[in-house]
């Protein structure tokens, strides 16, 4: 048999009630933290898990941001094209309207007046902004793509190619030969006058001074043509209507010559990369076919020149633009209903992969209590055991 | 045998019953002395030659105090503190390491990591807006500053073994000078093996035991009663003399000439070097030369695959100042000590390259000067020389720029499938449809412009995307054939779960060694501790026996009395 001392009874004494100690501040770590793991040795698998959950996490609720911005953008396009949409309804109301040739010039003044507002009004559409990005510009979202443009241009500076030449240019052999209007602040070396070409000018807003259109000139709006038909107020010896030579002022809509063209895209989800935007050649036509504001201005210029061939002519272009709208306005729908779907079911991804996290990381809370509360009894049970067994001692009874 | 022969009997009695209570007292009093084995009295009974009896006792003669001790046991013992202190310090170490590196929890690297991922998605969803710009930089700095500070912590807790490794061969040092004190003190008492000096020997083996736990030791006791301890092979305590041990830093030359520093413990002044293996000292080592190693080796390719990573997708991307070739981390600092946003980034966060392409400053203008093909075609190809495609074509050449003139005449041709031409402005190809104005072999002049690489604008920010999705990306942990198995995220997860592996496993065997460690002790206080009960009864038994040889002296005085009264 062997020998028991008080030594011996007192370590595994101390040692039990350190162990009991240590699981009891364990169970009590983790019950005050609602953790159930505080540290990698707790459960290390269980912790590799749960950083790669808390990464999948962050990265569905990125790619929901993602979503929901791409889908703010796409409903700002889509009201955008409903807008659009509504301005050329209303102008080929005008249109069907004015065609009549019941209709006195001065009454097609009057239509003409209200489709040069639905122009300016486009212009604004074409130049709607998201978060202050430009939605028509592809990437570049910086740039209008659509300016009103007031140019002015005196006379002794232009010919067809734009260079000056003397006082007297316009002799009788050269009236009627169109000359060109040049965009002076855009440098072009590639062009004769070293500017590009003025087009889309509006009708109606074009004045040279103390002449008559129609009488004097006529206008070319499309290309930014100006011909002479009469001699008056032209030659530079006729100091007296034009002591300075003649201004030319007149407004037009520049497309910014930048790339419009690329894509705005969105990363709405692992791999799945989603276009936001149409493009400005898609809404309103390529610059080399007759895009939406050519089509307002052969209205406004039927109306202007009160000619009902040309306003009949129109309602077929104005037609050719709302089937641009509808084919962009499915296009954004469909990618609006798919981006909403992604959005939807990251949304319920997330919920799964947050159960998850859960699941690993917080704490069976009933469980720990019981635990606690077992542990406790059996700490309570050792101290006091310890206590019975320590105290007696043959020192007490002699 | 006479009555005063009978005094002498009942007197030796006396003294081994005190005796005996003395050493019981001594017991009794070092109860709870660590190290302390209880003794006892050995005692013979005397006789001497009788002419009638032939033999007669003559009392009780105490030989000696004798200490009882298990010896193998204490060998054990040593051998155990050694792998228990071992343990301890690996453990107390990745304990550390734990703190360190804070996870799982919401200001640990992996959750620093993330937010940089997603801060890149903003940044691709708002490429122009100097905002979410400065929020790339700003959540860059607080990954880099996160880094920093956990190889700063990690730096911290190498030198905090480096001053602990001090002290523990300071205490090696006054634990051998105690032993060989003690040697000299058994020496002394034991000369002629006619004493045991037992106290001392108790607090010999208890100094050794702590020696044992510092650095593996070899011990041999000699015929004088001295002990000589042995590390390594290199001797520690002689019998007459001992050694000091002191750090020492060993500087080597490695292969590709740069210099390695290595720490180990130098014997005296010799020229012997060593780094132990167990023991406290031992585990210091372990912890300084392997685990703190691996773990800033780990933590440095972490840093080091994802600044290479980002920086090359980044390199490729164009800045919003249509800026290439810019470095988002500074290139050199691959560790995590170093990793840090390069100077231009810091300077100016519009030189992030959001965007993948880039354009000239202004579109460049280009004149070719061609004939039309038999197919009615021309390419308007660059002058750039392609050896494979001759000459590439222009592409994105930009609407509303191109302007076409017959030569020599100058005259201008109109674009339109009814007029003179057609152009494919993507691909860099006209269409001459006015065959009879423009029949194939007609030298014309073509005018354009055209944008030379692919940027489309300030809101081109898929160089980001780019950047946000190497989240995904299987760059880190190579297998053997140098095959990336593992995202940047995952590499970081399974090398904290790994970190938890390693302090369970420190943990277990600390555990485990305490265990036996206890069952050691146990083994050696049933033999050599002082039971108080044990003690108490002795000390009734020699109370007795003391009073009895008392009284057996009176009665011999009452028989002189007797005598000497007839």
């Amino acid at each position: 048999m062997s020998r028991i001392t008080f030594g011996q009874i007192n370590s595994v004494v101390q040692t039990n009630l350190n162990n009991n100690y240590s699981r009891l501040s364990k169970l009590q770590e983790q019950i005050s933290s609602g953790k159930a793991i505080n540290r990698p040795s707790d459960a290390p698998i269980e912790v590799t898990n749960d950083l790669e959950i808390r990464s999948e996490i962050n990265s569905i609720g990125q790619y929901r941001r993602n979503s929901q911005d791409g889908r703010s953008y796409l409903g700002v396009v889509d009201s955008t094209l409903l807008n659009a949409n509504n301005i050329f309804q209303s102008m080929r109301e005008r249109a069907v309207q004015g065609a009549n040739d019941t209709n006195s010039a001065s009454e097609r003044g009057y239509i003409g007046n209200e489709v040069r507002q639905g122009i300016y009004s486009m212009l604004s559409v074409a130049n709607t902004t998201y978060k202050g990005d430009y939605v028509f510009s592809g990437q570049n979202t910086d740039v209008k793509p659509y300016t009103l443009v007031k140019g002015s241009e005196n006379i002794n500076d232009i010919d067809d190619t734009g260079t000056n030449v003397t006082d007297t240019f316009i002799t009788a052999a050269q009236l009627n030969t169109p000359i060109q209007l040049w965009d002076r602040s855009i440098t072009d070396a590639a062009s004769a006058s070293g500017n590009a070409k003025v087009s889309h000018v509006i009708p109606g807003t074009v004045n040279i001074n103390g002449l008559e259109e129609g009488v004097d000139y006529e206008i070319d709006y499309k290309v930014g043509k100006i011909s002479f038909t009469s001699q008056t107020g032209i030659d530079a010896a006729d100091t007296a209507i034009n002591p300075a030579g003649m201004d030319i002022d007149y407004e037009w809509i520049r497309r910014s010559e930048e790339d419009l063209s690329q894509d705005i895209l969105r990363t709405i989800d692992k791999d799945v990369v989603m276009k936001i935007n149409v493009v400005a050649d898609d809404v309103f036509g390529q610059t080399t076919e007759l895009d939406a504001f050519e089509a307002a201005i052969h209205l406004l210029e039927g109306l202007h020149e009160n000619d009902g061939g040309q306003i009949n002519e129109s309602i077929e272009f104005i037609d050719d633009t709302f089937s641009r709208f509808l084919a962009a306005q499915s296009k954004v729908g469909s990618r609006y209903n798919q981006i909403d779907q992604t959005w939807d079911r990251l949304g319920s991804k997330e919920i799964e992969a947050t159960r998850i996290q859960s699941e690993i990381e917080d704490l069976d809370f009933a469980k720990a209590i019981s635990d606690f509360t077992l542990s406790e009894s059996v700490y309570n049970a050792s101290l006091q055991s310890a206590s019975r067994v320590i105290q007696p001692s043959l020192v007490d009874f002699i | 045998m006479g009555l005063f022969g009978s005094l002498s009997v009942g007197t030796s009695g006396l003294s081994a019953a005190q005796l005996a209570l003395d050493v019981t007292g001594q017991n009794i009093s070092n109860a709870n002395t660590e190290g302390y084995s209880r003794k006892r009295v050995s005692v013979v009974a005397d006789f001497r030659k009788d002419g009638v009896m032939g033999q007669m006792g003559s009392g009780v003669n105490a030989t000696s105090v004798e200490r009882y001790r298990n010896e193998f046991i204490d060998v054990q013992i040593q051998s155990q503190v050694g792998e228990k202190g071992y343990y301890r310090q690996l453990d107390q170490a990745y304990e550390r390491i734990e703190n360190i590196f804070n996870e799982p929890s919401d200001t640990g690297l992996n959750e620093f990591l993330d937010n940089f991922w997603d801060s890149m998605h903003d940044l691709s969803n708002n490429p122009a807006d100097l905002s979410s710009r400065e929020l790339v930089a700003a959540n860059t700095s607080a990954l880099t500053t996160r880094f920093k500070a956990v190889a700063d912590e990690l730096g911290a807790l190498r030198s905090s073994v480096d001053n602990n490794l001090i002290a523990h061969v300071e205490t090696v040092n006054a634990l051998t000078q105690r032993i060989s004190s003690f040697n000299n003190q058994i020496a002394a008492v034991e000369i002629g093996e006619k004493f045991n000096a037992n106290d001392a020997r108790d607090q010999r083996d208890e100094a050794v035991k702590e020696l044992a736990k510092e650095i593996p030791i070899e011990m041999i006791e000699d015929a004088s009663g001295r002990i000589s301890i042995t590390s390594n092979g290199s001797i520690l305590v002689g019998p007459s003399d001992r050694v000091e041990l002191s750090m020492y830093r060993d500087t080597i030359q490695l292969d590709d000439g740069t210099e390695s520093s290595e720490l180990l413990i130098r014997f005296g002044n010799l020229s012997v070097q060593f780094k132990p293996e167990r023991g406290e000292i031992g585990g210091l080592f372990a912890v300084r030369d392997e685990v703190l190693k691996e773990y800033e080796d780990t933590l440095d390719q972490f840093a080091h695959d994802l600044v290479k990573a980002v920086n090359e997708v980044h390199y490729e991307g164009y800045s919003l100042n249509q800026d290439t070739g810019i470095y988002f981390f500074d290139p050199a600092g691959t560790t995590a000590e170093k990793i840090s946003l390069s100077s231009h980034i810091k300077d100016d966060v519009s030189n992030i390259a959001a965007a993948s392409g880039g354009k000239a400053s202004l579109p460049v203008i280009g004149t070719v000067a061609g004939v039309v093909l038999a197919d009615g075609t021309i390419d308007i190809t660059d002058d750039i020389a392609d050896p494979v495609n001759y000459n590439p074509r222009y592409t994105n050449i930009l609407n509303g720029t191109v302007l076409v003139t017959l030569q020599p005449s100058g005259v201008e041709l109109t674009e339109g499938p009814s007029a003179d031409y057609v152009v494919d402005y993507h691909n860099g190809q006209f269409n001459f449809v006015n065959g009879a104005l423009l029949p194939p072999g007609t030298a014309v002049d073509i005018d354009f412009k055209y944008n030379d690489v692919g940027f489309g604008g300030v809101g081109d920010g898929s160089n980001a995307v780019e950047m946000a999705e190497l989240k995904n990306a299987i760059i880190s942990s190579p297998d053997m054939l140098g095959t990336p198995t593992q995202s940047i995220g995952e590499f970081y997860s399974s090398f904290i779960g790994g970190l938890g592996i390693d302090r369970n496993e420190a943990i277990s065997n600390s555990e485990t060694r305490d265990f036996i460690l206890q069952q050691l002790m146990k083994r050696q206080d049933e033999v050599s501790g002082v039971s108080l009960d044990e003690e108490m009864a002795n000390m009734i038994k020699y109370e007795n026996s003391y009073q009895a040889s008392a009284r057996f002296i009176s009665k011999i005085d009452q028989m002189l009395e007797i005598l000497m009264n007839l």
